[in-house]
């Protein structure tokens, strides 16, 4: 029986090879194909930027205004930091409304004693239908700032809540542990302004806050986080939003905006009925939603990310709560990509039908092709047929592509914004960059296919990640920590 | 077999040399860039003198010139030209004068105005931007010029650059950029046509005004808009004749821009396009008449509390909540007398966001002192809590610092049916540190309770 099994995988196994070897040729093709398109795209922005100052637009008095949304959870923590970034904003006309999605911790509490909040009777118009509302918050010294509460009931809800009360035409959602530059809102406008009847939603960068230091609300220090994981993240977020979504921008196939922090056009959002409550992955089942209205219709318009408008954010430092965060993200892209599977090959749906979507299938499956392949490997090693030849293509393919793939994403930072100046900074980032193929991409498969059998079980249960406190600037000389 | 290992090695040998370049270019950019801020850096130290010089009005004479200027070309040159365009944008008229004048001498606005004809399509733009700063026919007549630029960027750069020269022989020509664009002959955004045309102010009129008769409702509309942004007050009577547009969004712009220019003349015509049909342009009557706070406009505005489209109500609560005392005075007999309830709704919710409720709560603070009138602030507190919003009176009950008033607030909710009450009567009957308020609470609980047997006992 033993002797049969065993030639019977022998004789598969040159089948599987292909077929794994097949599967890396094609996604490593996809990433080279983004990286390339990403090089070009960059270099033009970094060239535009020398002539495309934003700071008039802050004086400009056809810049539109805004209303930054901040859907909160339990974020006692960060709360207060983010909402003061978002109150010393650079822009001439916008309005914070900030969501208490039914915290347990001090989230509301902290929020009322920073900003002197008393609770008003608002009128609540549900343009999107909602979870009812609770409490409302104003202060009559901050005039743009609005808390509201209500039960918990989801990030999605929370940004529909949020939309309801928007007084303004477009809207940025910004997550509570996160803190945007001075500049970064008026940066994300740019595209719109130069063209505002064609861009319907634009993103800007996230960018790993732990370890940077922070001072009212403002980031003083840039440095890398002191934990390994965090800077594994950093060189992950580096190459997802530099090359990947940068690539994807230029093809006009951008599949997501993070939710962390994108702009979107409040009429186009209210048309589409609001964000999914159903998904965890509202912001890509948003995009997703976005492009098949708009392809579908045949309307001009464009979805853009912008790699210089910078949003710092906090991000696990521990394993319990990364793999959490990944597996949520994992089955919100199967969510996404399933709920809108008749865009997949579509002509009518032009590069995102006919590229985007299949791609995202890929990345969807791709962890469970991955595992496969060190099963096969690990099985052929323990049955003794192991082709030399595929273990040493498996290991081009996969480490050196990731080592390949990552030091770009290094590179692209290096011509862009250039935000770790020293060069401990720069060699740290390389080392992490081939350091993060050994182990922590491992890591993420696994997670990833977790994921994807929550997925097909539907386990919907809602995840809270925990994140770190903004580190608080420590002046050079003062005699605090740091 | 042989053929698989041959394309692993080149596969391995090329991700490998790929790499290593990517690690060379690293180092290289990275180098580069140390070096840039070493050399932009010590520019700027050892010129710092010469541009104090410049804006102190003694520049170097022609002759002084050849040992000052680096070599053309030369990272140096480039780094003083860094230093000159910040200098620049950042001077005073007297002192860009000046620093223009020595940019001039010095050959480095020639240079730009050379790019900007033949150069590539990134110098066009850049130097559309940098010549922004530079004054001159020549300029103008070149930036002009390249309105009509094949690049899209470098259109964009020099129709934003000739919003920030603000030079008369210009309108002219951004009036037909911006006639194009609403028309959709050219994609460049209206919003950066119409940003450089408000600069111009009162004086945009002129090239402005014709558009408003112009066949595209697109057109009409724009034009409007910038007329009002650009506070042309000349331009009242023509954009007072766009109130009677077919095109509800020209008749929209029209007003908002007549509001916006001060156009009190238009005063009536603006107070009758607040019975317009459509209900975007009775919003920005609203909105205009705001901005003219003209004592006649209140009644008028008062009546929108009554409209049908919320956006107008909210908008005529909000104008006539920070207008003027006879303002307010509307806003508070609407809320004492009328029985509308979205209207008095609409009034509590701007005065919440105001400092309206918490003064009338300061007020019965007075009234239980005997300085103002019993009773005012009252009536307006019940007529609050009429509309549902106990919030502010709510916390007001708990956490005002005299007892006297959370007494009073107390009698004021008590009657409500409003669930909250009976929460904030049961807090106060245990919690309240004062014996009287206390009892008063318990007082208003057990008549609730006993109006609600009686009320189950008949039903």
């Amino acid at each position: 029986m033993l002797v049969t099994l065993h030639a019977g995988f022998a004789t598969l196994i040159p089948w599987l090879n292909l077929f794994i070897l097949s599967y890396y040729i094609a996604v490593n093709g996809v990433y080279f194909a983004l990286l390339f398109v990403s090089a070009i795209a960059t270099e033009r922005h970094r060239r535009s930027l020398r002539f495309g100052a934003f700071t008039h637009l802050a004086s400009l008095p056809t810049t539109p205004p805004v209303t930054v949304i901040v859907p909160a959870y339990n974020e006692a923590n960060n709360i207060v930091q983010t909402v003061q970034s978002l109150l010393a904003l650079n822009y001439p006309s916008h309005e914070v409304i900030v969501v208490d999605d039914g915290s347990e911790d001090a989230t509301l509490r902290y929020l009322i004693e920073a900003f002197s909040l008393h609770e008003v009777d608002l009128i609540y118009r549900p343009l999107i239908p909602t979870e009812p509302v609770k409490r409302f918050f104003v202060s009559p010294e901050i005039p743009g700032l609005t808390v509201v509460t209500k039960d918990n009931s989801g990030k999605s809800d929370s940004l529909n809540v949020g939309i309801n009360l928007s007084r303004s035409p477009y809207f940025c959602s910004v997550d509570a542990d996160s803190v945007l530059e001075r500049n970064a809102l008026l940066r994300l406008m740019g595209p719109i302004i130069s063209a505002p009847d064609e861009i319907i939603a634009t993103g800007g960068i996230v960018r790993v806050a732990n370890g940077c230091t922070f001072q009212d609300g403002q980031i003083q220090e840039v440095r890398l986080p002191r934990n390994f994981l965090g800077r594994m993240q950093v060189v992950e977020y580096l190459r997802c939003f530099l090359f990947g979504r940068t690539g994807w921008s230029s093809i006009g196939a951008l599949m997501i905006l993070s939710g962390t922090f994108s702009m979107f056009k409040k009429s186009v959002v209210v048309e589409v009925g609001g964000y999914d409550t159903r998904t965890v992955a509202e912001d890509m089942e948003m995009v997703l939603r976005l492009h098949r209205r708009m392809q579908g219709s045949q309307e001009n318009y464009r979805i853009t990310f912008i790699a210089d408008p910078i949003c710092w954010t906090q991000v696990p430092t521990n394993l319990a709560a990364l793999g959490a965060q990944r597996r949520r993200w994992h089955r919100g892209l199967g969510e996404a990509v399933l709920t809108h599977l008749p865009m997949l090959g579509r002509p009518r749906y032009g590069t995102v039908g006919m590229i985007g979507v299949p791609y995202q299938f890929v990345e969807l499956f791709g962890p469970l092709v991955e595992l496969f392949g060190y099963l096969v490997v690990g099985l052929s090693a323990v049955l003794g047929v192991l082709s030399t030849d595929f273990l040493l293509l498996y290991i081009t393919l996969s480490v050196l592509t990731g080592v390949f793939l990552s030091v770009g994403a290094v590179l692209l930072e290096e011509l862009t914004e250039r935000r770790y100046p020293g060069w401990s900074h720069l060699m740290t980032l390389i080392l992490f960059a081939i350091l993060e193929n050994f182990g922590y991409r491992q890591l993420n498969v696994f997670w990833r296919v977790r994921g994807l059998i929550q997925l097909a079980t539907f386990r919907r249960k809602w995840e809270v990640v925990e994140s770190e406190a903004f580190r608080p600037h420590a002046e050079p000389q003062g005699g605090g920590g740091g | 077999m042989e053929y698989a290992r041959i394309l692993i090695v080149v596969a391995i040998t090329v991700l490998v040399v790929a790499t290593t370049l990517f690690l060379l270019a690293l180092a290289v950019l990275r180098l580069r860039q140390v070096i840039h801020s070493r050399r932009q850096g010590r520019v700027e130290v050892q010129q710092a003198p010469l541009v104090a010089r410049i804006c102190a009005g003694f520049p170097p004479t022609p002759e002084e010139l050849p040992d000052i200027l680096p070599t053309p070309g030369s990272s140096e040159a480039e780094a003083l030209e860094n230093v000159l365009r910040e200098a620049l944008a950042g001077a005073g008229p007297e002192q860009a004068a000046r620093l223009e004048e020595f940019m001039r001498d010095a050959g480095i606005t020639g240079r730009y105005l050379d790019m900007l004809t033949g150069g590539s399509r990134w110098e066009r733009a850049m130097a559309a931007a940098w010549l922004a700063d530079h004054r001159g026919p020549e300029i103008a007549e070149a930036l002009l010029a390249a309105t009509e630029d094949p690049d899209r960027e470098v259109r964009t750069v020099a129709v934003r650059s000739l919003g920030r020269l603000v030079d008369d022989r210009s309108l002219v020509t951004l009036a037909e950029v911006l006639v194009a664009v609403a028309g959709g002959e050219e994609n460049l955004s209206q919003r950066v046509v119409a940003g450089s045309l408000t600069r111009f102010g009162p004086q945009a009129a002129d090239a402005l005004q014709p558009m408003l008769e112009h066949p595209s409702w697109r057109v009409r509309s724009a034009a409007a808009y910038v007329l009002g942004e650009a506070g042309a007050s000349s331009s009242v009577p023509k954009l007072t004749e766009r109130l009677a547009d077919a095109e509800p969004d020209v008749r929209a712009k029209a007003v908002q821009a007549l509001g916006q220019v001060g156009a009190r003349s238009a005063l009536f015509s603006i107070i009758g396009s607040l019975e317009d049909d459509a209900w975007v342009v009775r919003m920005h009557a609203v909105r205009a008449l705001g901005l003219l706070a003209d004592p006649a406009a209140v009644a008028p505005l008062g009546r929108r509390l009554f409209d049908s489209h919320w956006r107008v109500r909210q908008e005529a609560a909000h104008i006539l909540a920070n207008m003027s005392a006879e303002a307010r005075e509307v806003l508070i007999s609407t809320l004492l007398t009328s029985d509308d309830h979205y209207a008095r709704q609409q009034v509590v919710e701007e005065f919440q966001r105001t400092r309206v409720i918490s003064d009338a709560i300061d007020g019965l603070e007075r009234e239980v002192e005997g300085v103002v009138r019993p009773g005012s602030a009252a009536a307006l507190l019940a007529a609050v809590a009429n509309t549902g919003a106990v919030a502010m009176l709510a916390h007001a009950a708990i956490s005002h610092g005299r007892s006297k008033v959370r007494q009073r607030v107390l009698g004021i909710l008590a009657p409500l049916a409003h669930p909250r009450v009976t929460g904030v009567l049961e807090r106060a009957a245990t919690e309240d540190p004062d014996p009287v308020v206390r009892a008063t609470a318990a007082a208003h609980l057990t008549a609730r309770e006993a109006a609600a047997a009686s009320a189950a006992e008949e039903v």
